[in-house]
């Protein structure tokens, strides 16, 4: 049993308690007055003219003949707002809410400054007190004063511009509040009743295929202050692309509304998040940019990839899966343009430079560019030899030249690497074996995501570099199967076991890679996958290695290695073989470790145009 | 928190390719393989054990790691959730890594059952090499040994749930939207 003195105290605790939730608002207005003017000058004005009440008090007639002109016009300007707003806003919306327009137009100060001002008026007119009725009298005129600025700036709102600039301000607000710090931002996104609003409305219009608002919506992410290229300004970018595209796919927004306005957020995203500088960019930023570029990329490469599923399972229409894939090939051609230091076709100096401007940046976008079979990924690697060696590659994969090899030799071979670029990066790989190991995991992540090949493709969802052509397949495998660090079956199953068992340590290069990728990683749907996590793509990753390159020659080492694999993983190896190599037309394939072997004869196609030299 | 001396290590694994050597013991119970500062040397001696496995020799190896970890209650949470990343990664890769192997030559590891509430396993680190089918430190050996024999005190590490596969969503990402 607690004492009565326990009780009373734990009554007046309550009290306490109760009082300070009720006075919150107040307080927080308070609070808000050294960072808000508006608050400022109202507080400002109260105090002056409540010296001015004390000093000159007005006589009752003087009040009473002043208030009558003032509540007159205090009257005019709540009939107007009334009417302004039901003409305007529908009650039901949340974007912009009533809470916003409120902090925009100031309704409640200047209400509430009116209402103490009738009290004090009223009070003092009862109790004969000339201070407190002239106060109210004068503040009754400084309520009229801020009526007539929230009436002003209700007007603004009342048209498009006007919503859109306090949407804008709102939005960025909302995204400044919760970037800082790193950890947790997704569950405080999440949680913000502002982002919230937003992608409720954007949900909506596009549930409703209201393409204007969906448009409207994008246009306001896609306009907010250029300074703000937060990661959560960036996960907001790529979250609502990702609406878009869902709602195209699978709900009723037309396809080229969707498109449209995702290339507007992909051009913002990437504006935002990567500028070509050249030089000076700082490793920080460079990763930032990665991060951005690489979540991006294999977005787009999932988005034609699925895009290309639904539309054969019939979920999607033929020309929303089209619309989706062109916009795909075309997004992921400018973030390559981007990342390429000296890209074909500059359009002039803001063209040149890259933002990717170390060994981790380069790794991290490529390591992404390179996901879920993604257009244009071979030529990809002709920018990641450029910047990572400060020359560019003489060749061409579609020849069979490996860009790969290249890069090994002119970093790794006696006497190469002798610029400062090519400096630079082989002091971040430390080691050649370390160069051999990253590039494997990164043809194995390349490799599991490759697309279905039993799966029909469509002519109408044929574009540039996003077709069922083999002998592209086998150009885009053969860029990770030339890269040849072993020769023989031991060799290539002591590279698996690297491959796989191989932690590393934070600090070292394949932990950048992944540490510069992480902070956008949540903000599209599909999740990241450390390769070890894929042992059939490891087995094929090192088996492509050994593949023969060219008809005739032999494939013992690679026989060797598959049927030295125990049976389970043996197996998976050749489902997932079956599932993204095509079958040769002759296939006498008697087991998994044949059929494996059959398959990987795709990288043969690569290079037999080439005409001998002159 | 313990550091984890190198150096007998580094010597034990300099010597595993004698011709001497019969068998391999190794127990790694100490919180400290967890932690990003012996991440190098972790690496060394899976790596080693495994080009053991690989040769031509036969090796009995056995490996003695935990199953999970002690009741540790003064580690912030950030820290906790690493150290059961960074456990949940190594037995990972040994369990694919054992599976990519021929099952005779797989190094067999041994996952130490730790009780809820137990604060330490009360095990001492280290490795032994039998040289021509005896333990050079008899006693040394005998208390890893002697938790190997012990019913029960162990769970073997397998590949049995490993998906060799790798996500669902390689083969159609569309589950992905």
């Amino acid at each position: 049993m607690s004492s009565p003195a326990t009780q009373a105290g734990g009554r007046a605790l309550r009290t306490w308690t109760r009082a300070r939730r009720h006075a919150a608002p107040a307080v927080s207005w308070i609070k808000g007055i050294t960072h808000s003017p508006r608050r400022a000058a109202l507080s400002a004005s109260a105090l002056i003219l409540l010296i001015v009440a004390i000093v000159t008090p007005l006589s009752r007639g003087d009040v009473i003949d002043s208030v009558q002109f003032s509540i007159a016009f205090f009257a005019t300007l709540l009939t107007g707002e009334a009417v302004i707003f039901a003409l305007s806003f529908s009650p039901s919306s949340a974007w912009p809410s009533l809470r916003e327009i409120d902090s925009h137009i100031a309704f409640r100060e200047w209400v509430v400054t009116g209402w103490l001002a009738a009290m004090l008026i009223a009070g003092g007119l009862l109790l004969h007190t000339a201070i407190p009725s002239t106060y109210g009298a004068l503040l009754f005129l400084l309520a009229d004063v801020f009526g007539m600025f929230s009436f002003i700036r209700l007007f603004g709102l009342a048209s498009a511009d006007g919503r859109q600039r306090l949407l804008r301000r709102t939005l960025t607000k909302a995204l400044d509040t919760v970037t800082t710090p790193a950890p947790g931002l997704r569950r405080r996104m999440r949680a913000d009743p502002v982002l919230n609003a937003y992608l409720g409305q954007f949900d909506e219009a596009a549930a409703r295929s209201d393409g204007n608002g969906v448009r409207e919506l994008a246009e306001q992410l896609s306009t907010i202050r250029v300074t703000m290229n937060g990661t959560a300004t960036l996960a907001l970018h790529l979250d609502v692309t990702h609406r878009l595209a869902k709602a195209a796919l699978v709900g009723k927004l037309d396809p080229v509304v969707a498109s449209g306005a995702a290339e507007v957020l992909i051009g913002s995203l990437l504006t935002r998040a990567a500028t070509p500088c050249g030089t000076g960019i700082e490793a920080p930023e460079a990763h930032r940019a990665a991060g951005a570029m690489a979540q991006a990329s294999r977005y787009l490469a999932w988005l034609a990839s699925t895009s290309l599923t639904l539309s054969v399972q019939d979920v999607t229409t033929a020309s929303a899966a089209r619309e989706l894939v062109a916009f795909s090939v075309r997004a992921r051609d400018e973030i390559l343009r981007l990342a390429d230091p000296d890209p074909p076709y500059a359009a002039g100096a803001t063209d040149m430079g890259t933002p990717l401007t170390d060994a981790a940046s380069v790794l991290a976008w490529i390591g992404g560019f390179t996901e879920f079979h993604g257009s244009h990924q071979a030529a990809g690697l002709y920018p990641v030899y450029e910047i990572l060696t400060g020359t560019k590659f003489l060749g061409n994969y579609w020849d069979g030249d490996s860009v790969l090899t290249g890069l090994r030799e002119a970093l790794f071979a006696p006497g190469t690497a002798d610029g400062p670029a090519a400096q630079a990066t082989k002091k971040s790989f430390g080691n050649v074996g370390e160069f051999d190991r990253i590039w494997t995991l990164m043809s194995a992540g390349a490799i599991a995501s490759l697309r279905d090949v039993r799966r029909a493709h469509p002519p109408e969802l044929i574009r540039p570099e996003f077709d069922p052509d083999p002998q592209l397949l086998g150009a885009y495998l053969r860029t990770f199967a030339s890269h040849r660090y072993f020769t023989t079956s031991d060799e290539a199953m002591r590279a698996l076991v690297r491959t796989i068992g191989h932690a590393g340590h934070h600090g070292d290069l394949w932990h950048q890679v992944r540490a510069a990728t992480a902070p956008l990683a949540w903000s599209v749907p599909m999740p990241a996958i450390e390769p070890h996590r894929r042992p059939s793509a490891c087995v094929l990753a090192i088996a492509s290695r050994l593949a023969p390159l060219a008809a005739g020659e032999p494939d013992g080492q690679l026989r060797a290695f598959l049927t030295g694999l125990p049976p389970d993983i043996l197996n998976a190896t050749a489902r997932l073989a079956a599932r993204t190599l095509p079958a040769p037309d002759t296939n006498p394939a008697s087991g998994p470790a044949d059929d494996i072997a059959a398959r990987l004869r795709v990288l043969q196609l690569v290079g037999t145009h080439r005409a001998s030299p002159p | 928190m313990t550091t984890i001396d190198p150096t007998p290590w580094r010597e034990a694994l300099a010597a595993i390719h004698d011709r001497q050597v019969t068998a391999v013991l190794a127990m790694q119970c100490d919180l400290g393989w967890l932690r990003p500062a012996a991440a190098v040397l972790r690496d060394e001696i899976d790596e080693a054990l495994a080009a053991l496995a690989m040769g031509r020799r036969r090796v009995r190896i056995d490996r003695i790691l935990l199953h999970s970890l002690p009741a540790i209650g003064d580690v912030p949470p950030e820290e906790l959730a690493a150290l059961n990343a960074a456990h949940a990664d190594w037995l990972y890769r040994l369990a694919v890594v054992g599976v990519l192997l021929p099952e005779a030559a797989r190094p067999k590891v041994h996952r130490l059952i730790v009780g809820g509430s137990q604060r330490s396993v009360g095990a001492v680190d280290g490795i032994e090499l039998q040289l021509n089918g005896a333990w050079p430190d008899p006693d040394a050996a005998a208390a890893s040994l002697g938790i190997l024999r012990r019913t029960g005190a162990t769970t073997p590490l397998t590949g049995y749930d490993i998906d060799m596969d790798g996500p669902f969503g390689d083969a159609d990402p569309s589950v992905y939207l």
